[in-house]
C-alpha cells in the first residue's frame, strides 16, 4: 500500500506551448518538464516502502474555466512518463529504487499535476552502525493536448473590432446634409444632377 | 534474444499513454507515446556486463513513419551492494512489419544481483495514417465451416468483400418501390483466422476507401462456404459507412456467417 505525499507547493515547470489543427476541441499542444516533489523518507530499511507523491505545477490551461471542469477534464489529453534524474548513496548499500507510475490529473484552478508513485527498499547489512542514506531525483516528461482560446481572439464579453455605429458617433454624420441635398428646392433648381 | 512487451498490457508497460495531434493535414499525425516499460531485466554478475534488447510495441498502427524522436531513462532498478552499471540506451523508432509503432532500447547491467526492473520511455514520431481505412471481422460457425482446420491460404477465396456506393434508382412508372443499385468501389482483404470455442473469426480491412461517400460493406460468400442455406449479414458497426478526413477509418464493422431457418 502506498503512502500519499500531497505537496501543497507549485513546482516549477518548464514549458511551451504550439499550436494543434485538433482533434477537435483541442488547439494547443504543451511540452512540459518538471521535477518530482521529493520525500525525505529513503532509509535503511530492506522493507519495500512506496509513495504516492501528488503536486501541481505552475502550468494552467489559458482561458480555463472552473464551471467547466468536467467538459475541460473531457477533452484534455496527457502523455506523461517518469524517469530518475539523480541517484545517490552515501555507501555501498543493497537497494530496490523506482519510480513506478505516473498519473496526471487537471485541478480545478486549471493547473496540471501528477501523482508519482516512487518506492524503495534499501539496507546495508550493517550489525551496528547503519545509517547509509540516499537520495532519488526524478523527473516528469509530459505533452498535453487542450484547448485554449487563441490568443487574437479578444476577452469574453469585448471585441476589438467596434461596432459602426460607434465610428459615425464620433465622425461627421452626413446624413442632414444628404437630406438637404434631396429636398425638392434644389431639385428644382437642378442641383441634384450635380456630380 | 529481445525482450518484448506491449504497451496496452498494464503489467508490462506501467502509465501507458498516447496523444494523436492533428498537423492539418488529413493524413498526417504527430503521435506521442509515454510510459514505463517493465523489462525486469537481472544479472548476477559484477564483471561481465549483460545486455539485452527491449523492444516496446506501442499499440498505435500507423501507414508510414515519416520521423520520430526517443527519449528513455532508467526508472527503476536494483543491486544487491556491489558495484554496478546502469544503461539504457537511446531508442530507436520503426514500424513493424503489421505496421505498429515500436520501440527498440538497449540495456545494459554489470553487478550482482542487480536488475533494471524499469524504464521510461516518450516518442514523439510524424506518422501517416492508413487513409480510409474500414475494417472488422467475420464470424463463421465451426459447424458450417471449420476455418481453423483450414491452411491459410484457401481461407481468402471463401469471401469476397467490397466496399460498394449505393445509387437510388426510382420507382419506374406503373411500379411501387424504388430500388438500389450497388456498385462496387473497393475491393478488401482478409488476414488471420482466430479460433474460438463455437466460432472461428476472420479478419477483413478494405483501405483506399473514397471520402464523403456513403459505402455499404458486403460479403458474398465462396468456394466450399457458398451453400443454399448458408448466408452472411452484418451484425454491428455502421451502415452505410461514410469516412471523413476527421474521420478517416471505421473499424467494428462485423458481419456474421449463418445457417437459415427453413420456414414451414
Amino acid at each position: 500500500m502506498a503512502q500519499l505525499v500531497k505537496h501543497k507547493e507549485v513546482i516549477k515547470a518548464s514549458y511551451i506551448r504550439t499550436p494543434a489543427a485538433g482533434p477537435e476541441p483541442a488547439n494547443t499542444l504543451v511540452y512540459l518538464r518538471c521535477p518530482v516533489a521529493g520525500v525525505d523518507v529513503f532509509g535503511t530499511s530492506p522493507e519495500y516502502r512506496a509513495f504516492d507523491i501528488h503536486f501541481k505545477t505552475d502550468f494552467r490551461i489559458d482561458g480555463y474555466l472552473q464551471a467547466q471542469h468536467e467538459w475541460y477534464e473531457a477533452s484534455t489529453q496527457v502523455s506523461a512518463t517518469a524517469m530518475f534524474r539523480k541517484l545517490n548513496t552515501t555507501t555501498d548499500l543493497e537497494i530496490q529504487l523506482s519510480v513506478e507510475s505516473v498519473e496526471p490529473f487537471l485541478d480545478t484552478d486549471g493547473s496540471i499535476g501528477f501523482v508519482v508513485r516512487q518506492s524503495s527498499a534499501v539496507d546495508d547489512e550493517a550489525i551496528l552502525f547503519g545509517g547509509g542514506e540516499v537520495v532519488v531525483e526524478a523527473t516528469v516528461s509530459a505533452y498535453i493536448l487542450c484547448y485554449e482560446p487563441r490568443p487574437e481572439l479578444p476577452p469574453s464579453g469585448t471585441q476589438k473590432t467596434k461596432w459602426y455605429r460607434e465610428r459615425l458617433a464620433v465622425g461627421e454624420r452626413i446624413l442632414p446634409r444628404i437630406k438637404k441635398a434631396m429636398s425638392p428646392s434644389r431639385k428644382k433648381s437642378g442641383l441634384d444632377n450635380r456630380c | 534474444m529481445a525482450i518484448i512487451l506491449r504497451a496496452p498490457d498494464e503489467s508490462q508497460v506501467a502509465s501507458a499513454s498516447s496523444i494523436e495531434v492533428l498537423m492539418g493535414e488529413p493524413a498526417q499525425r504527430l503521435i506521442i507515446c509515454s510510459g514505463i516499460a517493465i523489462p525486469n531485466f537481472w544479472t548476477n554478475h559484477d564483471e561481465e556486463p549483460s545486455s539485452t534488447e527491449v523492444i516496446v510495441k506501442l499499440g498505435i498502427h500507423v501507414a508510414q513513419l515519416e520521423r520520430a524522436t526517443s527519449h528513455t531513462g532508467l526508472a527503476a532498478i536494483e543491486n544487491d551492494e556491489t558495484n554496478f552499471n546502469f544503461a539504457v540506451t537511446q531508442g530507436t523508432v520503426s514500424v513493424d512489419e503489421s505496421g505498429e509503432l515500436q520501440l527498440s532500447v538497449g540495456l545494459v547491467i554489470l553487478g550482482e544481483e542487480t536488475l533494471i526492473r524499469r524504464f521510461g520511455y516518450q516518442v514523439v514520431a510524424h506518422v501517416r495514417k492508413v487513409s480510409a481505412r474500414i475494417s472488422g471481422t467475420i464470424a463463421v460457425p465451426r459447424d458450417i465451416l471449420d476455418l481453423a482446420t483450414l491452411p491459410a491460404h484457401e481461407i481468402a477465396p471463401l469471401f469476397h468483400v467490397t466496399a460498394n456506393r449505393i445509387e437510388l434508382i426510382p420507382a419506374a412508372p406503373g411500379q411501387m418501390f424504388s430500388s438500389e443499385k450497388i456498385i462496387p468501389v473497393v475491393t478488401g482483404m482478409t488476414g488471420q483466422v482466430r479460433p474460438g470455442p463455437h466460432h472461428c473469426f476472420v479478419d477483413y480491412w478494405i483501405d483506399s476507401c473514397p471520402f464523403n461517400l456513403p459505402l455499404r460493406v458486403l460479403v458474398n460468400l465462396q468456394g466450399r462456404l457458398r451453400q443454399g442455406d448458408v448466408g452472411v449479414g452484418q451484425v454491428a458497426g455502421p451502415n452505410p459507412v461514410t469516412l471523413t478526413t476527421a474521420q478517416p477509418d471505421a473499424s467494428g464493422v462485423d458481419f456474421s456467417v449463418g445457417r437459415f431457418h427453413v420456414v414451414r
